[in-house]
């Protein structure tokens, strides 16, 4: 019995069996996705460069101070920004939008509920390539139907200004679906008691909206924004199908410029600097978000 | 009066309904039904109606021509195949190594348990795309680039389905196992004897989420193949809409080829999905 208690209140047996299960995803975790964020830490010291692999030097905080002079960085990373401020609120309000619409007892529910979803189906790359298709200025649906109703033909993804407007707007389009069923959800737990309480005293439809249908969802809402926002920040493939961060790199974002810098030009050390940066920045808001859960409980 | 006047009301709120349908609908209505058009009806269609209809004009046995030339002109068939073949090995492995680990997680008593639910939940968070410039050196140095691991290997412990798995784990009530316990079966043999098939639907669920998010992957397969007899479809379609001559109508059918397996999968699966969606809203 003593041989068995290893670890004081833990079992020999149970702790070894526990690891033999655990091994296989540390090993890969560790490797993989761990062993990254370390490395990162270390790079982006040095001059790495990809095809030197054995001339790596220490340089000190020379990347960092490279990123202080480099105006690509300072582009992409605004531009991210202004795609987050965008999409968040097109997006989730959408979203909520059509889930408060389909949530109400209305004929051809199920025709609309999956007219709403169909474009989550596509990949990004087929969302991407379709769009561009749809607007090109020349040839393009979209602008063949403003000619039609009287309006000039636009740039759309080939104009400075338009380019990252236009990206929100298909992404938002192709993701305002599956977020529009987790609202659902949310919508379903809200108990139906509250409405016919709230009835009863007079209250009418927008006041119940405001006080109970609203406050219900506060924490599907942060929890869906705080999604959208992650999945903003490592914006990528748009722009690399659509622009490739053109014109003018109005549409780099800052994954896409660690990508450039690390894989393309294989400057690995300026790259993970970068990239230290921007994990520093998505962590904090992560930090956040759990501020902001932990609070509603 | 108020009658007349609701009555007005719902055909005012089910025509902007349709409207906005019609909104997220009228982008796959056109890429289907252009990609049966030949090159120069799908240009001339593109300011009428007529855009949105399927090519009535020519036989049904024609509307297939640009997916003929379009299999022609690229190797779909073994891109498509690729895409299968990643996906279902990541399936494969990936399923096993995380429920293992979840159940580690959720039902053992060991040391250092709470620190790596807490490394689980952090890299839940930090999108993999933020680090992908070390993981590529990594997998470089490994030796890996180019072949079937170093293509998985950064998806086989994600930590959504680790997250997934253990949640349903931890509600799978203690009789059950306690009950194995008594008939003399060992922890082991309760995994796969008792816990494993209780948890079909947990499986369906990240089998499926899986599946769509290898089949969607497109960034990872650029980085750490050469050779595009490797790369999986959605690298391939990419490929496709940049090598001269473009072929809208060519370009369209193979977009919509490649939508084929994922609407199956949410059309057959939904209910599992939707299951995923409120467990974890992440995609």
């Amino acid at each position: 019995m003593e041989m068995k208690k290893l670890f004081g209140k833990y079992k020999l047996k149970e702790t070894l069996l526990a690891y033999a299960f655990l091994a296989p995803a540390l090993i890969f975790m560790l490797i993989f996705i761990v062993a990254p964020i370390i490395a990162s830490l270390s790079f982006s010291f040095t001059d790495y460069y990809l095809l030197k692999p054995n001339e790596i030097d220490f340089i000190g905080l020379e990347n960092f101070k490279y990123i202080l002079e480099d105006n690509l960085v300072w582009l992409s990373f605004l531009n991210t920004f202004k795609f987050i401020i965008m999409v968040i609120p097109l997006q989730v309000g959408t979203a909520l939008g059509l889930a408060l619409l389909i949530n109400k007892k209305i004929k051809f529910n199920l025709f609309f509920k999956v007219s709403f979803f169909s474009p989550v189906v596509m990949s990004l790359v087929v969302m991407s390539i379709l769009w561009m298709v749809l607007l090109n200025p020349q040839s393009g649906l979209i602008n063949a139907v403003l000619t039609s109703l009287g309006f000039e033909k636009q740039p759309f993804l080939t104009s400075t200004t338009q380019a990252l407007p236009t990206i929100v707007v298909a992404s938002a389009w192709q993701g305002a679906g599956y977020q529009m069923m987790i609202f659902l959800a949310g919508l379903k737990n809200i108990p139906e008691m509250l409405y016919e309480a709230a009835g009863i005293d007079g209250a009418n439809k927008w006041k119940q909206f405001l006080y109970i249908t609203l406050p219900s969802l506060r924490n599907v809402t942060v929890f869906v924004m705080i999604t959208t926002l992650i999945g903003a920040f490592k914006l990528i493939i748009q722009p690399m199908v659509m622009t490739s961060g053109g014109p003018k790199n109005s549409t780099l974002t800052i994954v896409y410029y660690i990508f450039q810098t690390g894989v393309r030009y294989r400057n690995v050390g300026y790259a993970s600097a970068i990239t230290l940066i921007f994990t520093l920045i998505v962590t904090v808001f992560v930090m956040m978000q759990r501020r902001f859960l932990k609070e509603e409980d | 009066m108020i009658k007349i006047s609701k009555f007005t009301k719902n055909i005012i709120f089910y025509t902007l309904m349709f409207l906005l349908a019609f909104l997220f609908l009228f982008p796959s209505i056109w890429m289907v039904f252009s990609s049966f058009k030949p090159q120069a009806q799908l240009a001339g269609d593109i300011s009428s109606w007529a855009a949105l209809l399927p090519p009535l004009n020519i036989p049904i046995s024609d509307w297939f021509i640009p997916y003929k030339e379009v299999f022609k002109r690229f190797d779909l068939i073994r891109a498509m195949g690729n895409s299968f073949f990643y996906a279902f090995s990541l399936l494969a492995i990936n399923l096993f190594v995380t429920s293992m680990a979840a159940y580690a997680l959720a039902k053992f008593k060991f040391p250092l348990r709470n620190f790596w639910l807490m490394m689980i939940i952090f890299i839940l968070i930090i999108p993999v795309e933020t680090n992908i410039v070390p993981l590529f050196v990594i997998v470089h140095r490994l030796g890996l680039e180019n072949t079937l691991l170093g293509l998985l290997a950064p998806n086989i412990a994600n930590a959504i389905n680790i997250f997934l798995f253990r949640q349903f784990f931890l509600s799978i009530p203690k009789e059950l196992e306690e009950a194995a316990v008594l008939d003399g079966a060992n922890k082991l043999m309760i995994f796969f004897k008792v816990v494993m098939p209780l948890s079909k639907s947990i499986y369906a669920t990240t089998a499926i989420l899986t599946f769509i998010l290898s089949w969607n992957d497109y960034i990872w397969p650029v980085l750490i193949f050469a050779d595009n007899k490797k790369m999986p479809l959605q690298v391939i379609l990419n490929v496709l809409n940049n090598t001269e001559p473009v072929y809208i109508n060519q370009v369209l059918a193979a977009l919509t080829v490649a939508t084929i397996p994922i609407m199956i999968i949410y059309a057959v699966f939904q209910k599992y999905i939707v299951e995923g969606v409120s467990h974890t809203g992440i995609k």
